[in-house]
């Protein structure tokens, strides 16, 4: 199975980062501006708790994200193993496929990283952080590949 | 083209459209109308407007509708299905017929007094999973003439794929144009009462338990006042079985004259008596079948099925449609051979229950659950210094506990899967039970989940995704063991 690139963990920090100041802000929001009321200490504690732990994610869960995740493609399926906490796998047979996209966020963008989301009758599987080359080329084969399963199964229902 | 046959909906269809636009329209004109007259009173002008009013209002919703009526065109051409609608906004949707999944027939009272019927056309697309692709309404004789020519072309499409593994696998044991099974009016019945659910019946045995309280106290001083509380909480007793019982009769009625027909490569279902439903179902599509089970339904072992595929469950009226209402499982597995055979065998698997290292699961859990119950009492505690109010945070919690660990155990005797060689078998729910049987070929993706103690146990849970609308689309997997994931990649593959 092959392994992300270092951009890839540098796009999962700046993401992580960013929703952690996003997170802190709105906790910070909340004490100041919002209803918990100045002696209540329990609430304070949860926030200050709250903004650690999303600190701490933001500080650690790319680091890990990044080398659990692993990715294979051949001429058959696509197995996918991501996550932190939570690990999931996403197994796709290619001949279940009928659609392809290639997509690039801001940051995306900025770390030279792209997604390829495949569509099957069942709905989405996505492949993230991937080298731009790499989706580019990943994309394309699995369109030729995709393609010639079509023309396999055609050739076999004529029979 | 040569191939070409041209269709139109049938004039009734302005009448209906226009009703449901009309009707809204109307109805909150009349209300604001009523409102103004109320304060100012009624005068003859106020009646003319309102007149007026409603004719141009008529005039120019069904003007509207009949121009779409008239320059909309369903047209069978070669081995494509175009509706075609060539009004201000042009539209012409193509369809594949190989792509067709479902040809149903529909009849509502309306369209009985008429002789009309509802053609309604499904496609094997998950992007119109959640809807009906193509709806016609056609006399009843070129409804059946359409469905007729339709079934025909995707037959003669497909017929070297799938007419010859039906025929195959059939021929030896069934005679293909006898295999009919027909719904008894006791049958119905039964389904009807299986079909009730356990939150009713607890509702119904709390009301009735409020009776027998209040008829004891009426020996006390307050009778009157115990009177009347009786006299409400019968009402509302006697309301909730109307409920009930209405929706026992309700299924009754949608279900009378059930009958189910394979014929060929297509199964055939047909019931209803206030509105006729004639569903067409090509065994192939059928993604998967699911024996059901209420919590009624299990204490009597009985089990209904459904099927799964796209075109089956995508309107409202289509939601509780099954297959073969709730009987005996020796009965189920005659009737599943006689109509759909190319499932045999699914239900004889065993499923293995969940892994026990579940409940370790539970853990972590347990903790946050504990610290939001210290963080309940302590925000109940800042508002309050009432000992029982601040108490009373636990028993709620112990309450809520009892009734997750008892939800939970029921989960672990019921829930399971096996990896079968030819089926997926996944069986789901607590008191509920529901079993589904998909075949590989199916099967869209799987997804795996595991979390950091799972994995150190060698379990995790998933998901399995088929084609279907999205109630049907995603199937959980309970808790199995990994090297069960490695045999379902492989079967997936072969």
């Amino acid at each position: 199975m092959e392994k992300l690139s270092k951009r890839a963990l540098g796009c999962m920090y700046t993401a992580a980062i960013i929703w952690a100041i996003l997170g802190v802000s709105i906790l910070v929001a909340i004490n100041v501006v919002w209803f918990i009321p100045d002696n209540m200490e329990i609430g304070t504690t949860i926030s200050i708790v709250l903004a650690v732990l999303l600190v701490a994610n933001a500080a650690i869960s790319p680091y890990f994200r990044f080398h659990r995740y692993r990715y294979s493609i051949n001429d058959e399926f696509i197995d996918i193993y991501e996550g932190y906490i939570f690990v999931e796998r996403n197994i796709v047979p290619l001949e279940r496929l009928h659609k392809m996209q290639t997509l690039r966020g801001p940051i995306d963008r900025m770390f030279k990283v792209a997604k390829v989301v495949v569509t099957s009758a069942g709905g989405d599987v996505t492949l993230r952080f991937l080298d731009e080359e790499k989706a580019e080329f990943i994309a394309e084969s699995l369109g030729r590949r995709i393609n010639q399963i079509v023309l396999e199964k055609r050739e076999k229902d004529g029979e | 083209m040569e191939n070409s046959m041209r269709f139109r909906n049938h004039p009734s269809v302005i009448l209906e459209n226009s009703l449901k636009t009309l009707g809204t329209i109307v109805a909150i004109f009349i209300l604001n109308f009523i409102s103004e007259i109320g304060e100012s009173g009624i005068q003859f002008v106020d009646v003319l407007f309102l007149l007026a009013f409603l004719a141009i209002a008529i005039g120019l919703i069904i003007g509207i509708h009949a121009i779409i009526w008239s320059r909309t065109y369903i047209i069978i051409e070669d081995n494509m299905l175009i509706v075609e609608r060539n009004t201000l906004n042009k539209k012409r949707n193509t369809i594949g017929l190989k792509t067709i999944s479902n040809i149903n027939l529909e009849q509502n009272v309306l369209e009985m007094l008429l002789g009309t019927c509802k053609v309604k056309l499904d496609t094997n697309s998950l992007s119109t999973a959640d809807q009906t692709d193509v709806n016609i309404v056609l006399k009843r004789k070129e409804a059946e003439e359409f469905r007729s020519i339709v079934l025909a072309k995707v037959e003669g499409q497909n017929e070297h794929v799938l007419g010859r593994e039906c025929v195959e696998q059939t021929e030896e044991t069934l005679d293909l144009d006898a295999a009919t099974i027909t719904g008894e009016l006791g049958d119905i019945i039964l389904h009807g009462l299986f079909s009730i659910r356990i939150s009713s019946l607890v509702m119904f045995l709390g009301l009735l338990a409020v009776q027998i309280a209040l008829l004891h106290s009426l020996g006390t001083d307050n009778v009157e006042e115990v009177f009347s509380e009786l006299l409400g909480s019968f009402v509302t007793l006697i309301w909730f079985c109307m409920v009930i019982g209405w929706s026992i009769v309700k299924e009754f009625f949608k279900y009378l004259n059930f009958k189910i027909e394979r014929k060929k490569d297509k199964v055939f279902l047909n019931y209803g008596l206030f509105k006729k439903i004639a569903y067409s179902v090509p065994v192939d599509k059928i993604n998967g079948i699911r024996l059901t089970q209420t919590p009624i339904a299990r204490m009597a072992k009985r089990y209904m099925v459904e099927i799964i595929n796209v075109g089956m469950d995508d309107n409202e009226n289509e939601v509780n449609t099954f297959f073969l209402p709730y009987s005996k499982v020796e009965q189920i597995k005659e009737q599943l051979h006689i109509l759909i055979p190319e499932f045999d065998g699914a239900l004889e698997i065993k499923e293995e229950k969940q892994p026990k290292e579940i409940w370790l699961l539970s853990i972590p859990w347990l903790t946050l659950y504990l610290v939001l119950c210290i963080v309940a009492y302590s925000l109940v505690g800042h508002y309050t210094s009432d000992a029982p109010i601040k108490n009373g945070v636990w028993i709620v919690a112990a309450l809520l506990l009892l009734c997750r660990i008892i939800y939970k155990v029921a989960g672990f005797l019921t829930k399971g899967i096996k990896v079968d060689e030819k089926y997926l078998k996944i069986v789901d729910g607590s008191f509920a039970k529901r079993m589904l049987f998909v075949k590989y070929d199916k099967i869209q993706y799987i997804t795996g989940k595991q979390c950091i103690i799972a994995k150190k146990f060698h379990i995790q849970k998933g998901s399995i995704s088929l084609l279907a609308s999205m109630k049907n689309r995603m199937h959980t997997l309970p808790y199995f063991k990994e090297s069960d994931m490695e045999r379902l990649k492989r079967n997936l593959l072969s």
